[in-house]
């Protein structure tokens, strides 16, 4: 029997895949943060690495984000899309090149702008001023739908004077209108801006969601005074490195004094209100952008050799790694840019350093909780101020580093906490008991039913601790 | 009248079994060195209140730095008394807060974290040190492995079948026991967990299983930790120590072929663990034994013979013959305790 011949298989890519398959992979919040976060690399690429090593390096830069339930538009001045890019920015999918080679983008895959789009409507067009060309391209629902049309006419537009540029999404799609049509969205996503690029806005960026400012999130960590530094000082725990062409800056360390153990008990009824958790916890970014914000979980360490699983007895301690890499795709950090990929071998040596740190911090303020211990705790933090990030990275310069060995090489500040002089000479007893038992006790030892659980609990201690001497 | 009570801390220096564990790190210590200077490390351990471990190492290896911490206050007193070297540094804290405050990251260590306890505070204060300490670091750990089983499920020592109508018993006690021993990212294999290794001869494996795991899961890659002796014996209490070396992946080979080759000590970390049980005997005997050492066959059967008894009494031919093959294997390190009248 003769074999007939068997044709070669199509295994070019479908369109509807990137259009309906990609975008189920997203957050809609995210796909728009990824929208930001290239306007973010369009700065990278526009300026030389003598302006980016500045302090606000992003100054003068913007991006303004509106919508409501029939376009998204979002326009920036972030030096535009240059034509020799068009290969990465609009193809799905980026083949890889050196394009980006010694800047710090974030983008790695090729696919966040199209995969937003995708994500909010039927219709796009883009206008973009670049200094190599200024140019207009539409993704009409015509094109969208049409699998075998890979090609993008473009148009040529008058130059201006500001290079930038403008996307604008129309035929939005009825789940992203309910959405962008809803307040809870705008807040949301504004907490999320202000947070996620709280480091860049730090740094002189500005976003604006419909038409107002965001205010960024920073955190702030205690350092203390030079003129008043003491032999334990109330200092962050500090450790700089580089591996493979990645380079690390991690600092932990008090966002502010810290509770006593009965301020942070969480049985308390309002105790949400009086204490926050917002700045607790570990935050991560990668070349700028934050992936992970105020972490309390294993993912950043808690509860992990040593170091408690996180509860508001923690709410002062704060910690941030700063991954930054010429090359996006030796960063951390998951496919769409917020979150961290775990088994990373990178992340998960940083991840010893920040475990380290942690313990530090737990230890201390689970030494100092006590009743007693804890005004003199507030005592000596009373001679720190809040220092930025940025402050912290510049004063670190001064500080005495040692050397760290190990796969991550570096060099760290390790402050020697102060411990309390006192050995512990007191034990806290807590249990629970049927509220009838309790009030019949208290009728039986202070003649009224209704005096404090605790006061009861402790004269019942008190008699028997008699009658044991006795 | 007066309670008679139980000293605090029993003549661990004297007892031959602890004693030869302790001269065995010594050794695996000094085979390290053929391959890798000390030079630069730190022993960390908890020393007791004679220091007896700073001792042994002090005069072997004259120029490691050593720390000893120690959380009791008047034991820590006591060691100041029995402070042998200036290179022994002696601290009062828990070992927890010398881990997060102290713990060195710019130099390698020797850590000897010898417990009275195995619970999951012992097991995750073992994650802290394989996840701090630095590549080419040493970590003995020695744990109280007495199984638990007898005691929670209501059963007589060396019970060897499980009861059927106790069958309940036991799956809750493993419930629990595997709860109370869970470490954050670690993984046991819950299918070892069964009557048969709860059982006391097989115990300490199991207790290696799990401690082997956490240091397993807590070392961060290129990192590993690479067993070289795990051991049980008793001074009293059964206990188990495991050995081994956190060693970057692409040397583990070279530095097990270097164990093999040079280490009569190196045990395998196949899951076989060694028996340290030597017979207790007096100076003269030993002389006696001396002159045939070593034997052929090194199965304890010679020196049996010559002896001329049985050194655990009547009836005991299997177990002084195996004690006395123990003793052929650990000769060399059995200490000689002597008596001085000062």
């Amino acid at each position: 029997m003769h074999l007939r011949k068997i044709p070669h298989i199509p295994a070019n890519p479908v369109k509807s895949f990137f259009v309906h398959m990609l975008t189920r992979d997203i957050e809609l919040q995210d796909a728009i943060l990824d929208l930001l976060d290239n306007c973010v690399d369009g700065i990278q690429r526009a300026e030389t690495k003598r302006q980016l090593s500045r302090r606000l390096p992003y100054e003068g830069y913007w991006a303004s984000i509106e919508f409501d339930g029939t376009r998204f538009r979002i326009e920036d001045n972030c030096g535009g899309i240059p034509v020799r890019y068009h290969d990465y920015a609009f193809r799905m999918g980026r083949i890889k090149a050196d394009i980006d080679k010694g800047k710090k983008t974030i983008g790695t895959y090729g696919i966040g702008m199209k995969r937003a789009i995708f994500k909010m409507g039927a219709d796009c067009t883009i206008r973009t001023h670049a200094k190599d060309g200024s140019y207009r391209l539409r993704l009409s629902p015509q094109w969208i739908s049409k699998e075998d049309d890979w090609l993008i006419p473009v148009v040529a537009i008058k130059p201006a004077e500001t290079l930038g540029t403008t996307l604008e999404i129309r035929s939005i799609y009825s789940s992203v209108r309910t959405e962008f049509e809803s307040g809870a969205f705008e807040r949301a996503f504004r907490e999320a801006v202000a947070t996620h690029y709280a480091y860049i806005i730090g740094k002189g960026f500005e976003v604006r969601i419909n038409g107002k400012a965001v205010t960024p999130r920073s955190i702030s960590l205690l350092f203390a005074e030079e003129a008043v530094r003491s032999k334990h000082p109330i200092m962050p725990f500090i450790y700089e490195g580089k591996h493979d062409g990645v380079d690390v800056f991690l600092v932990v360390g008090f966002t502010s004094p810290i509770p006593s153990r009965e301020e942070a008990d969480e049985g308390l009824e309002n105790y949400k209100e009086r204490y926050s958790s917002a700045e607790a916890g570990w935050t991560v970014i990668c070349n700028d952008r934050t992936v992970v914000y105020c972490d309390k979980t294993p993912l950043t360490g808690w509860g992990v050799s040593g170091v408690p699983q996180y509860h508001m007895q923690f709410i002062a301690i704060s910690g941030i790694v700063i991954f930054s890499a010429d090359d996006a795709n030796l960063l951390p950090m998951t496919t769409t840019k917020r979150g961290i990929e775990a088994s990373s071998p990178l992340y998960l040596q940083v991840r010893d350093k920040m475990i380290e740190g942690t313990k530090m911090f737990t230890q201390y303020t689970n030494q100092w909780k006590g009743k007693d211990l804890v005004a003199k705790s507030r005592c000596e933090m009373r001679s720190t101020h809040k220092a930025t990030l940025d402050e912290i990275r510049t004063r670190a310069l001064k500080l005495h580093m040692t050397a760290t060995r190990g796969a991550v090489k570096g060099k760290q500040y390790k402050p020697v906490l102060p411990r309390p002089d006192k050995k512990k000479t007191t034990e806290r007893i807590v249990f629970t008991r049927a509220v009838r038992d309790v009030r019949r006790v208290s009728q039986y030892i202070f003649d009224s039913p209704d005096r404090n659980p605790s006061n009861v609990g402790a004269r019942c201690f008190d008699v028997i601790l008699e009658e044991a001497r006795e | 009248m007066t309670w008679l009570r139980k000293p605090k801390h029993p003549a661990y220096h004297l007892r031959s079994n602890k004693a030869i564990d302790r001269l065995v790190l010594v050794e695996l210590l000094r085979t390290f060195e053929l391959t890798h200077s000390l030079k630069e490390h730190l022993y960390i351990g908890f020393g007791g209140p004679f220091l007896e471990d700073f001792r042994l190492l002090s005069n072997v290896f004259p120029n490691l730095d050593m720390v000893s911490v120690e959380s009791d206050g008047e034991t820590y007193r006591r060691q100041k008394f029995h402070q042998c070297s200036k290179k022994v540094k002696l601290l009062s804290c828990r070992f927890e807060e010398f881990l997060s405050t102290l713990f060195p990251s710019e130099k390698p260590t020797i850590v000897w974290v010898d417990y009275v306890d195995a619970g999951r505070q012992e097991l995750t204060e073992v994650s802290g040190i394989a996840r701090q300490a630095l590549e080419w670091s040493v970590l003995r750990v020695t744990l109280m492995a007495e199984t638990p089983v007898y005691r929670e499920v209501k059963l007589r020592r060396h019970q060897q079948i499980l009861p059927s109508y106790k069958k309940k018993d036991f799956n809750e006690f493993r419930d629990d026991y595997l709860k109370a021993m869970t470490v954050a990212e670690v993984s046991y294999d819950h299918d070892l967990f069964t009557w048969e290794n709860f059982k006391e001869e097989n115990f300490p494996w199991l207790l290696s299983h799990m401690v082997l795991s956490v240091l397993e899961s807590a070392c961060s890659k290129p990192k590993t930790f690479l067993p070289l002796q795990v051991a049980k014996y008793s001074d009293g209490t059964i206990m188990l120590s495991i050995t081994g070396v956190f060693c970057p992946e692409n040397n583990r080979d070279a530095l097990l072929g270097h164990f093999k080759a040079t280490s009569p000590l190196y045990v395998t970390a196949s899951g076989l663990i060694d028996e340290i049980d030597v017979p207790v005997l007096s100076t003269k005997e030993r002389l006696k034994l001396e002159e045939i050492l070593p034997t052929e066959t090194g199965d304890g059967t010679v020196c049996v013979t010559a002896l001329g008894y049985l050194t655990e009494g009547d009836d005991s031919e299997e177990v002084s013959i195996a004690k006395m093959s123990n003793y052929e294997r650990y000769s060399r390190l059995y200490p000689y305790f002597a008596r001085m009248v000062p």
